[in-house]
């Protein structure tokens, strides 16, 4: 009987050790995620879910070039690459490929901890002469407007 | 309009404006060899200088004038053979930033906005179709 125990609180510990490092988040993961559930119709009922209230708050969700910002198949139409990183708490994710016209372009988006949710804080449409990018770049690191 | 189009024409619809206000130092400021700079900051100021100058665009921009919601921007220019223009830059639309980088012709620019299909766009205070196809046909190659 003590063996029985002693195996299963070893089990117990093994277990809970493993279901801590799946919480790690993988980004890429969670821009698809949001990417696949997305539609012109679903818009106001999941943002709240996949984005900050911050950025939310920065723009005018009435305004349809706005809006449209929140269609991630509007800003790549197709991709080729991704990367991810997380720098003092903040992930970012850079997703390399081609948009609607099919100019090459990089997506990139920061993602912040909030209450146990990893959410977009910031989201950044690059076309550029320094692509694909070949590592993960945060939004503010391109394009300084300060 | 994609993004990639409707950066393009935010800058030059702002380039107009200054345009519109002060002409010759304008075209001095991107016309000169060298670099020049268009800044926009979150109150809607903007300023276009360079070594000819500074020329601040007094009313501000704003959607009514340009047609577009736009938080901050920081463009460069880069004038290397007179009227053609290079520029790169990025411009704060509020939920997401777009950085856009490309060339113009200036003098097609300028002419642009001269004749009747300006003083219309002008008017409608915003967005005008045929106005907006003229500068993608300029800023989009």
């Amino acid at each position: 009987m003590s063996k029985f125990l002693v195996l299963t609180s070893a089990l117990l510990l093994i277990l809970s050790c493993t279901s801590a490092q799946t919480t790690e988040p993988q980004f890429y993961d969670l821009y698809k995620e949001y990417r696949t559930k997305a539609n012109a119709g679903n818009l106001d009922t999941l943002l709240p879910a996949y984005f900050t209230k911050a950025l939310l708050s920065k723009g005018d969700l009435t305004d349809q070039f706005q809006r449209s910002f929140f269609l991630f198949e509007n800003s790549l139409a197709q991709e080729t690459s991704h990367f991810e990183v997380v720098k003092s708490g903040v992930g970012c994710l850079t997703v390399n490929g081609y948009d609607t016209a099919n100019r090459p372009v990089v997506f990139s988006l920061e993602y912040v901890s909030s209450n146990e949710a990893w959410l977009i804080n910031e989201m950044h449409v690059i076309y550029s002469e320094d692509q694909p990018m070949t590592k993960a770049i945060c939004p503010d690191e391109y394009g300084a407007l300060d | 309009m994609d993004r990639y189009t409707e950066a393009k024409i935010t800058i030059a619809k702002v380039i107009e404006l200054a345009y519109s206000q002060n002409k010759g130092l304008t075209y001095s400021i991107i016309a000169q060899k060298g670099n020049a700079k268009l800044t926009i900051d979150q109150n809607g100021k903007a300023i276009i200088s360079g070594t000819a100058g500074v020329v601040v665009i007094s009313e501000g921009v704003d959607a009514t004038k340009i047609g577009a919601k736009i938080k901050r921007a920081n463009i460069t220019f880069s004038n290397e053979d007179g009227m053609n223009i290079g520029y790169s830059g990025t411009i704060d639309y509020g939920v997401a930033k777009v950085s856009v980088i490309g060339t113009f012709n200036l003098e097609a620019l300028i002419t642009s906005c001269s004749g009747l299909l300006c003083k219309a766009a002008r008017a409608l205070k915003g967005r005008h179709r045929a106005y907006d196809e003229e500068l993608k046909r300029i800023m989009v190659n």
